[in-house]
C-alpha cells in the first residue's frame, strides 16, 4: 500500500524536474528564489502533463506510458542542455537565494509555522485516507479520469452521452487528464495515490503566496503570518482534500495573480510570463478559468493604461504577449472542445427573456441571504470576509489610491461574474447556492489575503 | 500634513490574535465533543484500500457494489434501481461501475434494497441476498 502512495507521488513529481528546468530557462537573470521554483515547478509540472495529452489526443496517438514519456524526457534534455549552456555564460550566482535556514527563528515564527504544519498535515491525512467519494469527484473529476484511461484517449462518445449529464462534455480537462496520466504510469486505477494533487496544490499555493509576499519585502514574521492566515481557513483546507479541482483553479488564478501583482510593482517580465502561463493554466481546469484568465488580463490592461507614458511605450505590446502566451497554453483545449461541439450549459440556455423578467430581479434576496450565510460562517471561513468587508469599509480611499486597487478589482470582477451565474442559471437558485457558492469562493480566497497582505504592509511602511 | 491612517499595525495584530484565537477554537472544540473527523479519518489509517472504500461508502453498498462488479460483463449497459438518482450513494455506484454504462435501455436492472421489485421482460440473473440482486433482460418477442 505504502509503495502505491510512494508511486503515485513519484509520477506526479516526475513531470516537476522537467518544468524546474522550463523555470530555470525562462529564469536567465537568476531572479527566483527556491522557494518559488519549488511550487511553480509542481504547478507547470501538471500543467505540462495535460497541455502534452491534449496535443497527443488532436494529433491523434494513443495514451500510452510510451508516448507520454517521449515528449517529457525529450523536454527534459533540451531544456537542461539549454540550461548548461547559459550556466557556462553566467558569473557567479548572485544573492537571490536568502540564507533562510541560517537566520534566528523567533518563536512567533516557530508558533506560525507548527500552524501552517498542522493545517497542511491534516490536508494530506484527509485527502490520502479517503478514497474518491464526493459529489463532484465521482460524478465528474475523477470518472472522466477513469474513463480516458480504459480508453485510453478522451473518450467522445462517454462525454456526451446524455446519461452523464453530470460529466459536463465543455468543463477543461487538466485535472481528469493528470489523473489518468498517473493511472497509465502506475498501470492501473488507483484513486487514493491520485489524490496527493490536492493536498500538493495547497502546499504549492501557500508556498507560493509565502514567497511572493517575501519579495513584496514582508518581513518573514509578517509573511508566516499570512501564509498561516491563508491556510487556517478550514474551506480552504477542505476543498485541498475532497478530489475537486477548486483548490487547484485557485492556486493557478492565485499564483498567475501574485506574479501579476509582482510585476505592477516591480516591472519584472519574468513574473508577467509566469503569470501569464499560470492563469493560462487556470483556463485548462475549470470553466470558470476562462473568466478568471479575462480578470488578469483587465487588470493588466488597466495597469499598463495608467502608466502608459514616453518612458513606457511598450505597455500594450506587453499585453498582447500577455495574450499570446495564455492563448498558447489554453490552444489544445480550445482546438479540442471545438472539434467536440460541447456546448456550455449556462450560455446555451440563456436568452434575454429568461434574463429580463422580474423573477430574476427577485433573486437577489436569496443570493443576499446565502452570502451573509457564509460571510458570517466563522466555521468555514474564520474573519476572512468579515475582516475583508471591514477593510474595504475603512480604507476604501486607500485602496482606490494604492496598487491595492488592482487587487480589489480582480477581486469585485470574480465575484460579481459568479453572482450573474446565479441571476441567470436555470436550476432552483438556492439549491444551486448552496451546492456550489462555497467552492466558487475558495478560487479567490488567495487574492483576498494578498490584499490583508498588502493593507497590512501599507501601513507598516508608514509606521 | 499625515494622512489619517484608519487601520494600524497594531490594529492588525489584534484581528491576527482573534483569527488565532477562532482557529484554535475549531481545532480543540471536535476534540472534547468527540466529533474530531481528524482522529476518525485516523481510524483508517490501519485498513486496506478496499476497507477504506467500505467504511466510507457503507458495508452494505459496498458489497452490492462489489458483487455487481463481479457478475457484470465489462461494459453492459445497467440500471440501478433503490438509489435516488443524484444521491451521492447512486453517485458512488455510478463511478465505481465503470466500464459499465448507465443508460436507459439497460441490459441488467441492479436492484439495492428492493425485495419486491420485478419489470416485465426483466428476470433474476444473480442474487447477493433476499434484498439486492441482478435483473438480465430477456430477449422480447416482436
Amino acid at each position: 500500500m505504502m509503495i502505491e502512495y510512494l508511486l503515485g507521488l513519484l509520477i506526479l513529481i516526475f513531470p516537476s524536474v522537467l518544468a524546474w528546468g522550463f523555470i530555470e530557462v525562462l529564469d536567465c537573470q537568476r531572479v527566483l528564489t527556491v522557494l518559488e521554483k519549488l511550487p511553480l515547478a509542481y504547478l507547470f509540472g501538471l500543467g505540462i502533463v495535460a497541455w502534452e495529452m491534449l496535443v497527443l489526443q488532436l494529433l491523434g496517438k494513443p495514451f500510452s506510458p510510451l508516448w507520454l514519456l517521449t515528449p517529457l524526457l525529450g523536454a527534459s534534455i533540451l531544456f537542461s542542455a539549454v540550461y548548461m549552456r547559459r550556466k557556462r555564460h553566467l558569473k557567479a550566482k548572485p544573492q537571490s537565494q536568502s540564507p533562510w535556514l541560517k537566520e534566528h527563528w523567533s518563536k512567533v515564527d516557530i508558533f506560525l509555522l507548527t500552524g501552517i504544519g498542522l493545517e497542511l498535515g491534516f490536508a494530506f491525512t484527509r485527502a490520502l485516507l479517503l478514497p474518491m467519494e464526493d459529489f463532484d469527484a465521482v460524478t465528474n473529476w475523477g470518472l472522466k479520469a477513469k474513463a480516458i484511461y480504459l480508453a485510453n484517449g478522451i473518450p467522445l462518445g462517454f462525454l456526451t452521452n446524455r446519461e452523464y449529464a453530470t460529466v459536463h462534455a465543455d468543463y477543461p480537462l487538466l485535472l481528469p487528464l493528470v489523473e489518468s496520466y498517473v493511472y497509465f504510469l502506475l498501470g492501473h486505477i488507483n484513486d487514493f495515490a491520485v489524490k496527493w494533487i490536492f493536498p500538493l496544490s495547497l502546499t504549492a499555493c501557500v508556498t507560493a503566496f509565502y514567497a511572493g509576499l517575501r519579495r513584496m519585502t514582508l518581513n518573514r514574521t509578517a509573511g508566516l503570518a499570512f501564509a498561516f492566515v491563508l491556510v487556517s481557513i478550514p474551506h480552504l483546507v477542505f476543498s485541498a482534500t475532497n478530489a475537486y479541482a477548486d483548490i487547484l483553479i485557485a492556486t493557478y488564478f492565485g499564483a498567475g495573480f501574485f506574479y501579476l501583482f509582482l510585476w505592477i510593482r516591480q516591472r519584472n517580465d519574468l513574473f508577467l510570463g509566469l503569470s501569464a502561463l499560470l492563469t493560462g493554466m487556470a483556463g485548462l481546469t475549470k470553466s470558470e478559468g476562462m473568466v478568471l484568465c479575462l480578470v488578469n488580463l483587465v487588470v493588466l490592461m488597466w495597469a499598463v493604461n495608467r502608466e502608459r507614458s514616453v518612458d513606457r511605450p511598450h505597455g500594450w505590446r506587453q499585453v498582447l504577449i500577455y495574450i499570446g502566451v495564455f492563448s498558447t497554453v489554453l490552444m489544445p483545449w480550445l482546438v479540442f472542445r471545438l472539434s467536440m461541439k460541447a456546448q456550455n450549459d449556462y450560455i446555451h440556455e440563456l436568452s434575454v427573456e429568461r434574463v429580463v423578467q422580474w423573477e430574476t430581479v427577485m433573486r437577489m434576496k436569496t443570493i443576499l441571504y446565502h452570502y451573509q450565510a457564509q460571510f458570517f460562517n466563522l466555521k468555514s471561513w474564520n474573519l476572512l470576509w468579515l475582516a475583508a468587508l471591514g477593510l474595504f469599509l475603512f480604507r476604501f480611499k486607500k485602496i482606490l489610491q494604492s496598487d491595492q486597487k488592482f487587487i480589489f478589482l480582480a477581486t469585485a470582477m470574480t465575484l460579481s461574474f459568479y453572482t450573474s451565474v446565479y441571476f441567470i442559471t436555470f436550476n432552483d437558485v438556492a439549491w444551486h447556492l448552496k451546492t456550489s457558492f462555497s467552492r466558487l469562493l475558495v478560487h479567490f480566497v488567495p487574492l483576498v489575503v494578498l490584499g490583508f497582505a498588502s493593507a497590512y504592509l501599507d501601513s507598516a511602511q508608514k509606521d | 500634513m499625515v494622512a489619517k491612517r484608519l487601520i494600524t499595525q497594531n490594529q492588525f495584530r489584534w484581528i491576527f490574535f482573534l483569527w488565532i484565537g477562532i482557529w484554535g477554537l475549531f481545532w480543540v472544540r471536535p476534540f472534547f465533543t468527540g466529533k474530531s473527523e481528524f482522529t476518525q479519518n485516523l481510524r483508517l489509517l490501519p485498513l486496506s484500500f478496499e476497507e477504506r472504500q467500505e467504511a466510507v461508502y457503507g458495508r452494505d453498498l459496498y458489497r452490492f457494489l462489489k458483487f455487481c462488479k463481479s457478475q457484470l460483463p465489462a461494459g453492459s449497459r445497467y440500471r440501478l434501481v433503490g438509489l435516488e438518482s443524484l444521491s451521492l450513494d447512486f453517485a458512488r455506484s455510478v463511478y465505481d461501475l465503470y466500464p459499465c454504462l448507465l443508460s436507459g435501455e439497460p441490459e441488467y436492472l441492479l436492484v439495492y434494497k428492493q425485495p419486491q421489485f420485478q419489470a416485465d421482460h426483466f428476470a433474476r440473473s444473480a442474487f447477493l441476498d433476499e434484498d439486492s440482486f441482478i435483473l438480465k433482460v430477456q430477449s422480447r418477442t416482436p
